[in-house]
């Protein structure tokens, strides 16, 4: 509406393609090789901080300096984080030749992702045993981050 | 012992306030990604927002008005209609922040999902509201806040190479690989975390609550003086232990159980339960204060009885109104929205609204008319008109960075 009153014909259709815009952004692809590559790297320096806040927390774990109650729900709002970054990431339209950063960023996410699982269900179980282990499997992986970020950086 | 027991409103203010869920939060995250490096914020919200309320708490103890009650009256009622729905938004929000904080907290002890405590929460709250009279409710949650100061234990057991971190705080600089507009929106955010509107009001409206009068400035200004500090202090230690356990590694914190794992690293399970317990009880007293603050600025406006000092049906719309505020953040917070994100959200909005408090207090305290010769000295007006050019800066650079940084 104009401050007159009147009503202004091209604002439905303004609103309609706003509206469109919007909707078609989440699954739209990514326009450039830079945003995807950047998208890629935002989705690794997630997993790695995320991948070094569990291992903090598996620390206290298992040296008994938790709860197993807090322990349980750390673990699992990591493994939902990283389990978020690697649909989000996945799900991405990548643009023509970004093909090595997705095959390369994409199995990571995944296995992260079955990792944090894991660890969750070992932690639920309060396997500390299993935790230990987990924990050296998690502390490898996060090395492979640190260098499949140095790579996706180039 | 009497006079111990009448600092307990500035440290419900400051533990409840100061110490909510969104500086829980913040504190954590900004320790975790910037070290000390964002240290001087703390430094200058404590300053700040001890100024604004030994203001607050002044216009409330001479002209037995708290703040908002004499915002309506000297900046008329549209530029106050402003300020109540920037105000009351923005408590609301934090109400849902609190309410879901309180339950986060309770998840942490029992690893059900803090969806299910929610209702209990709410209800819990309810009967405090309606229940507890303001002194029992200060008392209790200002004490049981006290068991935040964990934190500095933990900060102290951690044995942190204190130079080092003296260092990083006293040379502020954005840390290399860190974007410049992220730097800032998490200074602006922790600015807004710890200078939130609602602890004026609450202190002011609190201050009348206890009938305070200018034989009670020394009280008041006690209350001040050590609540808002310790405040800074258990903030400060937040981001100590986070610094000392997380940015080493590169871990991330963004949760009520990352703020609270570098105690369980430093004490163990005792340091854990402690923890839990002045988290449960800083976001209880934040959830109270959050409320309360909701009814008091709406009733304050529209000139409706309010407090718990009233008979409840002469209050009655204030009382009513609080039932609705409590109900509608439950149900919200109910959404599965995620709290954390919320709490960001809202603490960083809160920054840009903050001229909308602090101008009408620094008014209101130089008022002759009211304040007679209580108004403002000019050490306070300095201090005073500083900050409120600081917050506009702030309030406009708020929305741009929101946008440029897509909330940090």
């Amino acid at each position: 509406m104009t401050r007159s009153g009147r009503r202004t014909p091209g604002r439905p259709a303004v609103l309609l393609v706003l509206l469109t815009l919007l909707a078609t952004a989440c699954v739209g692809p990514a326009l450039r090789d830079d945003d995807y590559r950047r998208k890629a790297v935002a989705s690794l320096e997630q997993l790695e901080a995320t991948i070094a806040g569990t291992e903090v927390a598996l620390d206290a774990a298992i040296a008994g300096r938790s709860f197993a109650t807090s322990t349980a729900v750390t673990l699992r709002q990591h493994e939902e984080t990283v389990s978020w970054t690697h649909t989000a990431f996945a799900s991405r339209q990548p643009p023509p030749g970004t093909d090595a950063i997705r095959a390369a960023v994409v199995p990571l996410l995944a296995e992260a992702s079955a990792v944090m699982g894991d660890i969750r269900i070992a932690a639920n179980r309060t396997d500390v045993r299993r935790l230990a282990e987990l924990r050296g499997r998690l502390g490898e992986l996060g090395g492979r981050v640190e260098g499949s970020l140095r790579e996706v950086r180039r | 012992m009497k006079k111990l027991a009448s600092l307990t409103l500035g440290i419900l203010t400051a533990v409840g306030a100061f110490i909510d869920i969104g500086d829980l939060v913040t504190d954590a995250l900004v320790g975790a990604r910037y070290g000390l490096n964002l240290a001087w914020v703390t430094l200058l919200a404590v300053v700040g927002i001890a100024v604004y309320a030994e203001m607050a708490g002044r216009v409330a103890a001479v002209t037995g008005r708290p703040v908002f009650d004499l915002v309506r009256e000297r900046l008329g009622p549209r530029i106050a209609l402003v300020d109540l729905t920037a105000s009351f938004g923005l408590t609301g929000l934090l109400l849902v922040a609190e309410l879901a904080g309180v339950a986060l907290a309770i998840e942490l002890a029992t690893s059900v999902s803090y969806l299910a405590w929610i209702p209990l929460v709410t209800v819990l709250v309810f009967v405090l509201v309606w229940r507890v009279p303001f002194t029992g409710m200060e008392r209790t949650y200002g004490v049981l806040g006290l068991a935040m100061l964990v934190f500095v234990w933990a900060a102290v057991a951690l044995g942190p190479d204190w130079g080092a971190l003296l260092r990083d705080a006293a040379t502020p600089n954005v840390p290399a690989g860190e974007p410049v507009p992220t730097y800032v929106f998490y200074a602006i955010a922790l600015l807004g975390a710890q200078m939130t509107p609602y602890e004026v009001f609450f202190f002011s409206s609190g201050a009348v609550e206890h009938g305070w009068t200018a034989e009670n400035f020394l009280e008041m200004r006690m209350n001040v003086l050590v609540g808002f500090p310790l405040g800074g202090l258990l903030a400060l230690a937040i981001q100590v232990v986070a610094a000392v356990v997380f940015h080493p590694v590169g871990a991330e914190a963004e949760s009520v159980a990352m703020t609270a794992l570098p105690v369980s690293v430093a004490l163990g399970r005792v340091g854990l339960a402690l923890a839990i317990v002045g988290i449960v009880a800083a976001t209880i007293g934040a959830t109270l204060e959050t409320l309360m603050s909701t009814g008091y600025t709406v009733a304050q406006y529209f000139g409706w009885p309010w407090g718990k000092f009233e008979k409840r049906d002469r209050a009655s719309r204030f009382n009513l109104l609080l039932i609705v505020v409590l109900l509608a953040a439950a149900g919200v917070a109910l959404t599965t929205i995620d709290p954390i994100r919320l709490t960001i959200f809202a603490v960083f909005l809160g920054a840009a609204t903050l001229p909308f408090t602090y101008l009408p207090v620094l008014v209101v305290a130089n008022d002759v008319r009211a304040m007679g010769e209580h108004r403002n000295g000019r050490l306070a007006n300095s201090i005073g008109t500083f900050y409120l050019v600081l917050l506009t800066v702030v309030s406009l650079a708020a929305i741009p960075l929101l946008a440029i940084t897509t909330a940090g």
